[in-house]
């Protein structure tokens, strides 16, 4: 009985330093600050060769941005402007549209409005579009596409993307695409 | 045997299963054709591992397949899901307390090894409470480690996979079987299998080990600093770094650098549990020849603890005896090491052999020793088991057996003759010429690869012969055989991904 205890008290205290390993970090993480400044530097680096210049008094939002891995979430004048950076390859700019507006409305609950063209000041084609969902929430999306990297721009909440402030939309049409290094 | 912590080992694979099902079914639901074009491929690669682990990494002992199943559907279960989960909170602390562009650039290099191999190390640990009986060895631990860690790459990979199919273009089956072969490919050997089986084999050594209690503890503590230390370079910027660096280099291929920054904590743990293999294997030989001496004599050990050594010793007797006398011999060996695993493995929870008891398994194998021996005896093969076994010595120290026999407890062993070691450095300089062939060839393939491959292949068949094989000779096939390795990557990266 006296080793069955020791072993059963041995497992179950493994079992705890699992049960730690992720209850402490998800209390250690509530005590950080959600927002922080933004990288040095004129641009911020999204990802995948693609980058922005950032509107002047955005903050940083900590948890969902990796700058350079792919997603940067801007916090700036009550709006929040996440831009979410992929390798496209092959893939053609209407496939990858059609395919990002989906992925809005399948997990994020947004139904996207009809497209329409936009551009940014590099001359990159690609579309946006106002998008809503069942709770009052709208916004406005932006999707770009070049040197095998898309971006897709959700800014939210806005009536409609005519009414995105000039300092946010300058910032999605102030996107480049660079060739990316090794991957 | 169902001891309490089976049942705690138990219950959260049972729970965690239904979540990871739950997200693979979500995951599949979205992308059902690249769902079916991977788990072939998934399947076959995890019954890959599998197999090189039963059957070339495991020479000797016969692993029962309940904890084979356990092992690995911990990595599946577990594993995955508190590595998932305490990896990215970890991650979102690293954002917060630093920057989210030093958790974009370090992030997976220090919290997935911190967080997924305490889970799978935490596996082993369960497992050894779970059925102690069943880890005769530290390299018990390294065999069940490297279950955990197959289980884990092969759920990881597929959710890899199935993401990637939804990245871009919806249910992109040729993006996921990419990802999922890339990542087959990259980084190869040094993968969750490697990790965890360092893990669990140092956690097996600190366990097992009797006396010397500094040892081992400084032998866990390595061997766990290597399992993360691997993991951290598979998954650090710098890997990536020195694949950009070397990328400008002529003729060099774009995973050249990073495989070089993955292997290099990875040779000295290779080398380390190459040792502990062989080690371990004859320990559990010996163990065996202490219960029957003239079943398993101690010049067998030798043969018997590798399967190269069978295989080479195999060789012999058929160039010399024809291939009757080389089935006999193959049959004689087959029984000698069932008669070992036999020994080594608990017979109803209880040990196998004891004074005055032989478990049926043991009894039968031990007959099966002896009608081979029979079969071998003629009037041209009287001494064959003896005169191969000689001829795989190299030096005049014997192995002896084990001081203690006892099932569950294992001393540091006897001095066992592993084939491979050498005698006094001699015509060292083909060995350093293979050698620079195949650092030259890194940079100059596919030529001076194809070209560092031959020489040593020319090298390795003319002193293939045991006892030849010197550690720089060793070294030298080593390195050609990663140039190959790193052809093969650069190539097929090509392939898939082409620019």
């Amino acid at each position: 009985m006296d080793s069955g205890f020791r072993n059963a008290a041995a497992a179950v205290a493994v079992l705890a330093a699992l049960v730690a390993l992720v209850v402490v970090p998800a209390v250690v993480g509530q005590w950080l600050p959600e927002e922080g400044p933004l990288p040095g530097g004129p641009r911020l680096d999204i990802g995948y060769g693609a980058s922005l210049h950032p509107p002047p008094g955005a903050r940083l939002a900590l948890v969902p941005s990796r700058p350079g891995a792919g997603e940067v979430e801007l916090r700036v004048g009550g709006l929040t402007a996440r831009f979410t950076a992929v390798q496209t390859g092959d893939a053609s700019l209407a496939g990858f549209t059609a395919h990002a507006r989906h992925k809005l409305s399948r997990d994020e609950g947004l139904r996207a409005g009809a497209p329409e063209p936009a551009s940014t000041d590099a001359g990159v084609r690609g579309e946006r579009g106002t998008v809503d969902d069942d709770g009052g929430l709208t916004g406005c999306y932006a999707i770009f596409m070049a040197e095998d990297a898309g971006v897709v721009a959700l800014i939210t909440p806005v009536a409609s993307c005519e009414v995105v402030p000039p300092p946010v939309w300058s910032a999605v049409r102030s996107l480049t695409f660079e060739p990316a290094g090794v991957g | 045997m169902r001891t309490p912590a089976f049942w705690v080992l138990l219950a959260p694979v049972a729970l965690t299963a239904l979540v990871v099902a739950l997200f693979a079914g979500y995951l599949t639901f979205l992308a059902p054709r690249s769902a079916a074009a991977i788990v072939l491929p998934l399947v076959a690669y995890a019954a890959a591992w599998l197999l090189l682990l039963r059957w070339w990494a495991d020479p000797v002992e016969r692993r029962p397949a309940w904890l084979v199943a356990m092992a690995v559907a911990w990595g599946a279960t577990v594993a995955v899901a508190v590595g998932a989960g305490s990896g990215y909170l970890l991650d979102d602390v690293l954002a917060r307390s630093i920057t989210p562009t030093f958790a974009a650039q370090w992030g997976a290099a220090l919290v997935a090894p911190t967080a997924e191999e305490a889970a799978k190390a935490a596996g082993v640990v369960l497992l050894l409470l779970a059925a102690r009986p069943y880890f005769t060895t530290a390299w018990s631990g390294a065999i069940y480690g490297a279950a955990v860690g197959v289980g884990f790459t092969a759920v990881e990979d597929a959710g890899y996979a199935l993401i990637a199919a939804d990245e871009v273009l919806p249910d992109d089956a040729g993006a996921a079987l990419r990802l999922a072969a890339l990542r087959f490919l990259v980084p190869g050997f040094t993968g969750h299998p490697l990790f965890t089986a360092a893990a669990g084999a140092g956690i097996a050594y600190a366990w097992l080990r009797a006396g010397r209690p500094r040892r081992r503890w400084a032998v866990l503590a390595a061997a766990v600093a290597g399992s993360w230390l691997m993991h951290f370079a598979v998954n650090s910027p710098l890997a990536v770094m020195a694949g950009e660096a070397l990328t400008g280099l002529t003729g060099s291929g774009v995973f050249t650098g990073y495989l070089l920054v993955v292997a290099l904590p990875a040779v000295p743990v290779l080398w380390w549990l190459a040792a502990l293999r062989r080690h371990d294997a004859g320990v559990v030989l010996a163990r065996a020849g202490a219960v029957d001496p003239a079943a398993i004599r101690p010049q067998d050990i030798a043969v018997l603890a590798d399967v190269r050594s069978r295989r080479r010793a195999e060789r012999d007797v058929r160039r010399e005896r024809g291939a009757l006398a080389a089935r006999a011999a193959r049959r004689l060996w087959r029984a000698q090491v069932r008669l070992a695993a036999a020994v080594s493995r608990p017979f109803r929870g209880y040990a196998a052999a004891g004074p005055g008891w032989l478990a049926p398994p043991v009894r039968r194998w031990r007959l099966e020793v002896y009608a081979a021996r029979q079969a071998l005896a003629g009037p041209e093969q009287p001494r064959l088991g003896a005169d191969i076994a000689r001829q795989a010595l190299a030096g005049p120290e014997q192995p002896r057996p084990g001081a203690d026999a006892a099932p569950g407890s294992v001393t540091d062993g006897p001095g066992i003759i592993a084939p491979g070691r050498v005698a006094a450095a001699r015509r060292a300089w083909p060995a350093a010429l293979l050698l620079l062939l195949a650092i030259v060839g890194l940079a100059y393939w596919p030529v001076g690869v194809v070209a560092a491959l031959a020489a040593t292949g020319v090298a390795w068949w003319h002193w293939r012969r045991p006892g030849r094989m010197r550690r720089g000779l060793a070294a030298a096939v080593l390195a050609g055989w990663f140039c190959g390795y790193l052809w093969l990557v650069n190539s097929a990266v090509a392939l898939l991904y082409p620019r």
